[in-house]
């Protein structure tokens, strides 16, 4: 019986061998002191800076993840949330850029925490459509630092999920209920 | 313990562990599934699910659980996802280029456009291969799991790479001609709860009416 709780201890140990994915902001252009206000967000689709390395879904799928992020958490901060232009005025367009992208490696993390770790790199703009002023600028990161099985189940979807809170946070005081 | 042992040799407890894990194992050694192009053989034979307007019929259904598992190899529910097949027919004389962003899914009082295709293919991924990798890892093989969980990973993105091409961007519909095609929505709200859903699809201009259909929600429950 001893000897089964120190398996199952163990187990627990190993799974638990892990730390999460983290992003960090680096501020290009300072966001202005008062917010200016708009009912309609654009997010369209990042750029790739990266290359054929980088996986021909994550510019989509970063747009598409700050989308469902406002629609989930922030339903009511904006009128609305599209991924493509209109010609109203009250429009914040997101723009982005992938500038760098490290899958790391799933089976690296599984064996050792530190190993095989990965990372993408975005710059953001958010931009005024009706005067084409940027507003903002930043840059954000995605990163896995995780280890064992929960290092390897993580992927590039955890990276774009922990940039895309990031860009969510910074852009929810430019509606009118953040 | 003892009462197994006494029943069960070692050697074959030990044989057993490792059967599982060579079946976990082997897991990461197959692809993930491919998703099944769009058909309208799916849709339900009742017109309830089926509008039409200035020459259009656009029907479309919300597919269920056995369904989605069967043409997208993966549990929707599970990902808050509602995952959309539909079908449009054009009896003009003019043809149209149908876009995704001209659909829109009215949740209450929600409306929410398709995910982008890159964003739906990825939600689509189907991870279970690695992941049965790694517990094989776990419980049998050790570090020697690793190079079945790195050739699982690579099927399973170029899978989503593939995945992309069938989820609907945009389509030449023209005249006496019909296009079917999958749409994701990702729900803010869990889908158990959502009473009643409405397709919209505008291509006939801001001023007009949207084509509207209202469907039911195979996930909704009582």
């Amino acid at each position: 019986m001893r000897r089964v709780c120190q398996m199952v201890l163990l187990i627990g140990m190993m799974v638990l061998t892990q730390a999460c994915a983290t992003a960090r902001v680096g501020v290009v252009q300072e966001a202005p002191a008062t917010a200016p206000k708009f009912d309609r967000v654009v997010v369209a689709s990042f750029s790739n800076e990266v290359g054929s390395s980088l996986p021909a879904t994550a510019p989509e799928n970063v747009a598409g993840a700050v989308i469902a992020l406002l629609q989930k958490e922030h339903s009511t901060v904006f009128r609305e949330v599209s991924s493509t232009r209109s010609n109203q005025p009250t429009e914040l367009v997101v723009q982005g850029k992938i500038l760098k992208y490290d899958p790391g490696s799933k089976a690296a993390r599984f064996i050792l925490i530190g190993l095989g770790a990965g990372k993408l790199e975005l710059e953001v703009a958010f931009v005024n459509a009706a005067t084409g002023e940027t507003i903002e600028q930043f840059s954000t990161s995605g990163e896995i630092m995780a280890g064992g099985l929960m290092g390897a189940s993580m992927d590039i979807e955890d990276m774009i999920n922990s940039a895309a809170k990031k860009i969510v946070q910074r852009l929810v005081r430019y509606g009118y209920t953040p | 313990m003892d009462q197994v042992r006494k029943f069960f040799p070692q050697s074959t407890i030990g044989l057993i562990i490792v059967a599982v894990g060579m079946c976990i194992f082997s897991a990461g050694c197959t692809g993930p599934r491919q998703i099944v192009a769009p058909d309208d053989k799916e849709l339900p034979m009742s017109n309830l699910e089926q509008s039409e307007r200035g020459g259009f019929t656009l029907r479309a259904t919300i597919l269920d659980e056995k369904q989605a598992k069967r043409l997208l190899g993966v549990d929707v529910a599970s990902r808050a996802i509602a995952p959309i097949l539909f079908v449009m027919s054009n009896q003009n004389e003019n043809p149209y280029l149908i876009q995704r962003e001209h659909f829109m899914l009215r949740i209450d009082q929600l409306r929410i456009e398709p995910a982008l295709p890159g964003r739906a293919a990825a939600l689509l991924r189907d991870s279970s291969r690695s992941q049965g990798a790694a517990w094989a890892g776990y419980l049998v093989f050790g570090i020697f799991a690793a190079p079945s969980i790195d050739a699982a990973e690579k099927k399973e993105a170029a899978s989503v790479e593939k995945h992309r091409e069938v989820i609907f961007s945009e389509a030449n519909l023209p005249p006496g001609g019909m296009i079917a095609g999958y749409l994701f929505f990702e729900s803010p709200f869990n889908l158990k709860k959502v009473q009643r859903l409405d397709l919209e699809l505008s291509i006939l201009g801001n001023t007009d009416k949207p084509i509207s259909i209202q469907l039911s929600n195979p996930y909704t429950t009582p």
